[in-house]
């Protein structure tokens, strides 16, 4: 029986050709032009924060303020959020001055200032003094009485 | 209705319990971290399916892959549980997940019964059973259906292309038989990049044969006649058009679409791995190995590795020995032996792209799906050609241990793992009662923030 070689090539070109084709996609590495996120990658970051609670993991409530006191409506989510943490891990620091941030963004001065007290109060250590006094820095004028709105 | 047929009714059936019993007891499913957003995203009214469809910046976290046919699906999916809903039934399956599955079920069935004739009725139904009731099948909770749809595509081509080799002297076409495997192979890249990599696959077997057979000894030695060589051109053209036409649509149908629906390119860093990946044997071996060990222990860690190792070493003996009794069996060797190399590669370049795939609460899930479609059709092609009543009682008895740790798994202890999707699973119950009762405040409720957004977008599409 003679070589067929209609075969022969027919195999050798399927066989170079696919490696070929599958070079060829994974030589693009262009970027693209689109955004690279959208709203739903915001909301998956905070997501990560509720999982942090969910751990009992305090000290992300800093972050998970910074994102979710500019798209709370009335603060009720971020309160929720702050009583749950509250609940799993104890009136710590981290719980009191994320109080004291939600109430500065309602506005309450009295509340604020107390709050930020009594996170002054409920440090464990100078290294978590420092991390409470950077959070307060923001809110200065919130935490100092008589000074200006 | 004869004996076999009725072994095959009830087997589908037996797997639509399963299926179902599977869905009662995730209690209406938990809504998946990723799928607060692909639910809203499926649901926003306001743009057409297809600019949703083929805008990979919201369905796939900007990393395009180029499988719109799953984005379609999953489109169907979020709608229907909207729509589940709005008429006071809130869950969070995936309707296609559970349909795909009891497909898989019937296209092996359909062959198994057809093309196996040396197969006990028994032994392929425990095939099939063992495939439903593994844990990669049974996720029937609404995230994406890419994985599900390879895993189809994977069985349709097994057994589409048995059958083709089974009646490769026969002068009919068995077009049903060829329209079924075109349209798995063309079909699966738009499916999953898993499903490219299995059309690319198929067209390599074909390479690989049609070389082999080129040589007239071969053709002599295997009887290979000259109608078995146009089959053998066709499959080999028809694999070969998939590859083709599915990097064709990668690199410009899909960009184009994607560029003419919402205005941009995408980005192709996700899919861009890089030659590194093809080496990653610690991982890919770890996930396939373990994977095999968990499908027929459900241990974990060592013990599963362990297991998947030696059914490895038990199968290449298997193998060895049936080569050497019979040298003509050596092509279903080959076959064999190319396809677990196949999956090996596929599980190098999987895990190099996602390493978290290999953590705990995620390696046994959909990711080994196709490849168990395919060691499906493994296990029958090395029953079909042990001929042997021991080997099938043996096969018999390790798919009933699969079953029977699939039954038993909440009670085999293993050491404690960090499930990443525990939040979501513990908030769900208040995420159904929040889109079921309009009166509760989603915002009092402890709930990840997305699936605050999931309840106010819900609620949002109700008013309209």
């Amino acid at each position: 029986m003679k070589t067929d070689r209609h075969a022969l090539i027919g195999g050798i070109v399927l066989l170079t050709a696919i490696p070929a084709l599958l070079l060829w996609q994974s030589s693009n590495s262009s970027k693209g032009t689109g955004p690279g996120y959208s709203k739903y990658n915001v909301d998956q970051f905070v997501n990560t924060h509720n999982i942090y609670f969910h751990k009992g993991e305090a000290a992300a409530l800093d972050i998970f303020c910074d994102y979710a006191l500019d798209r709370d409506r009335n603060y009720a989510y971020t309160a929720t959020w702050i009583e749950y943490v509250a609940a799993k891990c104890g009136e710590c620091a981290d719980v009191h001055a994320a109080r004291g941030r939600m109430y500065a963004a309602m506005g309450n001065r009295e509340m604020t200032r107390r709050e930020f007290e009594a996170a002054r109060a409920a440090v464990r250590d100078e290294e978590e003094l420092q991390r409470m006094e950077k959070i307060m820095e923001r809110y200065g004028k919130w935490t100092d009485a008589g000074s200006g709105q | 209705m004869d004996r076999r047929r009725f072994w095959s009714i009830g087997t589908i059936l037996v797997a639509a319990l399963i299926v179902v019993l599977s869905a009662i007891g995730d209690a209406g499913g938990y809504v998946h971290m990723e799928s607060t957003a692909f639910l809203r995203v499926y649901n926003d009214t306001s743009r057409p399916v297809w600019k949703i469809v083929c805008d990979p910046l919201v369905t796939d976290w900007n990393a395009y892959q180029a499988r719109e046919l799953s984005y379609l699906v999953d489109c169907l999916d979020a709608r229907l549980i909207y729509a589940c809903a709005r008429h006071g039934m809130v869950h969070f399956y995936s309707l296609s997940a559970m349909a795909i599955l009891l497909l898989c079920v019937s296209i092996q069935q359909y062959f198994l019964e057809r093309d196996f004739p040396k197969l006990p009725p028994y032994l392929c139904s425990l095939f099939s059973l063992a495939f439903a009731a593994a844990p990669s099948c049974r996720g029937f909770v609404f995230f994406r259906s890419a994985k599900p749809l390879t895993a189809l595509a994977a069985t349709a081509v097994s057994f589409a292309a048995w059958r083709l080799f089974l009646r490769r002297e026969r002068k009919s076409a068995g077009r049903m038989t060829w329209i079924l495997l075109g349209s798995a192979l063309f079909l699966a890249p738009l499916a999953d990049r898993q499903g490219a990599f299995l059309t690319a696959c198929f067209a390599g077997f074909c390479g690989v044969a049609l070389t082999a057979a080129a040589f007239g000894a071969v053709r002599k030695r295997f009887d290979i006649t000259d109608c078995a060589m146009r089959k053998l051109y066709a499959a080999g053209m028809l694999g070969g058009g998939a590859v083709l036409f599915g990097a064709v649509y990668n690199m410009r149908i899909a960009p184009a679409l994607i560029r003419a629906f919402n205005g941009y390119d995408p980005s192709f860093e996700y899919q861009n791995i890089g030659g590194g990946g093809i080496f990653n044997f610690v991982d890919g071996g770890l996930f396939l190995l373990d994977n095999l060990g968990f499908f027929f222990l459900h241990a974990y860690n060592a013990v599963a590795f362990t297991g998947g190792l030696l059914f490895l070493i038990v199968w290449i003996w298997f193998w060895a020995v049936r080569v050497r009794k019979e040298p003509r069996q050596a092509p279903a060797a080959l076959l064999s032996a190319g396809c677990v190399a196949a999956m090996l590669l596929c599980a190098n370049l999987m895990s190099f792209r996602h390493p978290l795939m290999l953590r705990n609460d995620v390696l046994h899930g959909a990711y080994f799906m196709p490849m168990l479609a395919v060691l499906v059709f493994l296990a029958a092609l090395a029953a079909e050609c042990a001929k042997s009543k021991r080997f099938d009682r043996v096969l018999a008895g390790v798919l009933i241990l699969s079953l029977a740790t699939a039954a038993l798994e909440p009670y085999i202890p293993h050491a404690p793992f960090e499930d990443h999707q525990k939040l979501f699973k513990d908030t769900s119950p208040l995420v159904r009662k929040a889109m079921k009762d309009s009166s509760l405040d989603p915002n009092r409720l402890p709930i990840p923030y997305s699936s605050l957004k999931l309840v106010e977008h819900f609620r949002s599409t109700q008013k309209r």
